[in-house]
């Protein structure tokens, strides 16, 4: 355990962000890693474009980011604001504990929504 | 008037055109009249570890100037708290051989500025008062110097500042504040590199304005986006605006500068000194602590409003609790509880109102205990904090105001 944890300093801060086509108007975008300082921009690049259109809807997978601090949050709402003025839609798919914690902080849980499963998001 | 208290006023008077650099001779001097000799005067840094000799000497005022801990040193006991002690197996020196070296806390009654050095030759009631009373006008004087003064920004610091911490520094008000039946103390790290928190306080009448903030991002960026903060809630609040429309007003002015980029979560209450109610607002930060006694700790709670600059369009709710005397209330940022140390260890909340209610509870004072929190949360992280961590705490001791230990 103990050289597991002694990883955590040095480890590169890194997240991956996969984009995937789930019809003509809607996107899931999977994020895996630390969503901070470090990183959140490499997010923001990968979501502003997708939000663009009104109607498109833009599922956002946060369950395997492990971290998320207030850079990271800065651009989900900076993302959430461009979705409501081109009118795109922008939904969270079973964000950790950590995530929702911080979301639930905020309040950004109340315009922000999430969802077990991207099944469960309505149309 | 004895010859202590007519030096005093002398003193007072020598020091309106002095600068500080000038101060550890005028004081040495004006306290010789009284019979305390070799005085000398040292001053603590922004983190409180190090008392540093004020000698007046070269840019940072403290050129061949000894340096004390304030963790493992006699001066530093004296410092930590709040007393006079003398050193043990003092023998005077040879010009003045016999006597008793004395280290005192120089104290305005709230802040802790530093410590003061004297020699006596006899050690009775009229000595100490002396003593005290000279401590307290040095207090005073180093208070009047040291808005202005350079070598005193650069005596107390052990380590090169960040612009946002310059910014910072200038933007909060002293870190400790009593009166009214209430005793305050704040604490900010990492204290050369802060990124985008800020504290408040103020005082109007018997209410007593509260205000932790943090702007999200660790950039130079994020402290002006604080300044802005704390400035567009000052400007609001003194043309007698609510805190709901404080907090709105902060929220509009951050879009006017930032447009959509710059957030502020913070916690805005008021402190009615006299009835002990508070009434408060969330935008998206920790809820505050209440600790009563050293038995109840309970977190208050108000929905968030999100943070200010989003424009999230949430309610403001104003929540309101009821103080008892001797509360203690905790505002706080979250890099307090949930930085990660390099095993990806959180601090945690529960060690922390642990380590306030363990620490707070008559052995140390208040400015103590906070000093010692920050030690311990600096350890936590090997020295090296990754996110801004502040504590804003206040007493409210209603109708208690002599037992007080600031």
């Amino acid at each position: 355990m103990n050289t597991d944890r002694s990883a955590f300093r040095d480890r590169p801060h890194t997240l991956r962000v996969h984009v995937r086509r789930l019809g003509t108007d809607r996107h899931l975008v999977t994020v895996v890693g630390d969503l901070d300082l470090h990183t959140a921009s490499h997010l923001a690049d990968a979501l502003q474009p997708l939000v663009l259109t009104g109607g498109h809807s833009v599922l956002v997978d946060l369950s395997d980011v492990t971290f998320l601090d207030s850079t990271g949050l800065t651009c989900l709402i900076a993302v959430y604001r461009t979705a409501r003025s081109t009118g795109a839609r922008l939904a969270l798919i079973a964000p950790s504990e950590r995530v929702r914690r911080m979301l639930a902080l905020t309040g950004t849980d109340q315009v922000l929504h999430s969802y077990a499963t991207v099944d469960s998001v309505p149309d | 008037m004895t010859d202590s208290a007519a030096s005093l006023l002398r003193l007072m008077q020598a020091s309106h055109t002095a600068t500080l650099e000038e101060l550890p001779g005028l004081i040495a001097d004006h306290a010789a009249v009284a019979g305390m000799h070799d005085v000398a005067l040292f001053v603590v840094d922004i983190r409180e570890t190090v008392l540093r000799r004020l000698t007046g000497r070269g840019l940072g005022a403290g050129d061949r100037g000894q340096e004390f801990t304030v963790a493992g040193s006699l001066p530093g006991r004296a410092y930590r708290r709040v007393e006079m002690l003398t050193e043990p197996g003092w023998e005077g020196t040879r010009d003045r051989p016999g006597g008793r070296r004395w280290w005192v806390a120089v104290t305005d009654g709230v802040e802790r500025l530093g410590v003061l050095r004297a020699d006596t030759d006899s050690d009775d009631e009229p000595v100490r008062q002396a003593l005290r009373d000279l401590a307290s006008m040095t207090a005073l004087l180093l208070l009047s110097k040291r808005s202005f003064s350079d070598s005193y920004a650069r005596l107390v610091r052990t380590e090169p500042m960040n612009v946002a911490a310059e910014m910072q520094w200038n933007l909060t008000p002293p870190p400790a504040y009593a009166g009214h039946d209430v005793t305050v103390g704040a604490v900010m790290e990492p204290a050369y590199q802060v990124g985008g928190d800020a504290f408040e306080y103020a005082v109007a009448g018997s209410t007593l304005h509260l205000g932790v903030f943090d702007a999200m991002g660790h950039d130079t960026t994020a402290g002006i986006t604080a300044n802005v903060a704390v400035a567009a809630c000052r400007n609001a609040r003194r043309q007698g605006a609510s805190l709901t429309e404080t907090s709105r007003s902060v929220e509009e002015t951050l879009i006017e500068q930032f447009g959509t980029s710059r957030y502020v979560t913070g916690i805005m209450a008021d402190l009615d000194m006299e009835s002990g109610r508070l009434t408060w607002i969330n935008r998206g930060q920790h809820l505050p602590i209440l600790i009563r006694g050293n038995r109840w700790t309970t977190e208050l709670a108000c929905p968030p409003a999100g943070p200010m600059g989003a424009d999230l369009g949430l309610p403001v709710t104003t929540a309101t609790e009821q103080l008892e005397p001797g509360d203690r209330l905790l505002l706080y940022t979250d890099g307090v509880v949930e930085a990660r140390d390099r095993y990806g260890t959180e601090f945690g909340q529960e060690r922390f109102v642990d380590f306030i209610r363990r620490h707070h509870s008559g052995r140390h004072t208040l400015h103590e205990t906070l000093r010692r929190l920050m030690a311990a949360i600096m350890e936590h992280h090997d020295g090296k904090l990754d996110d801004d961590a502040t504590v804003l705490l206040t007493e409210w001791r209603g109708g208690h105001q002599q037992e007080l230990t600031p």
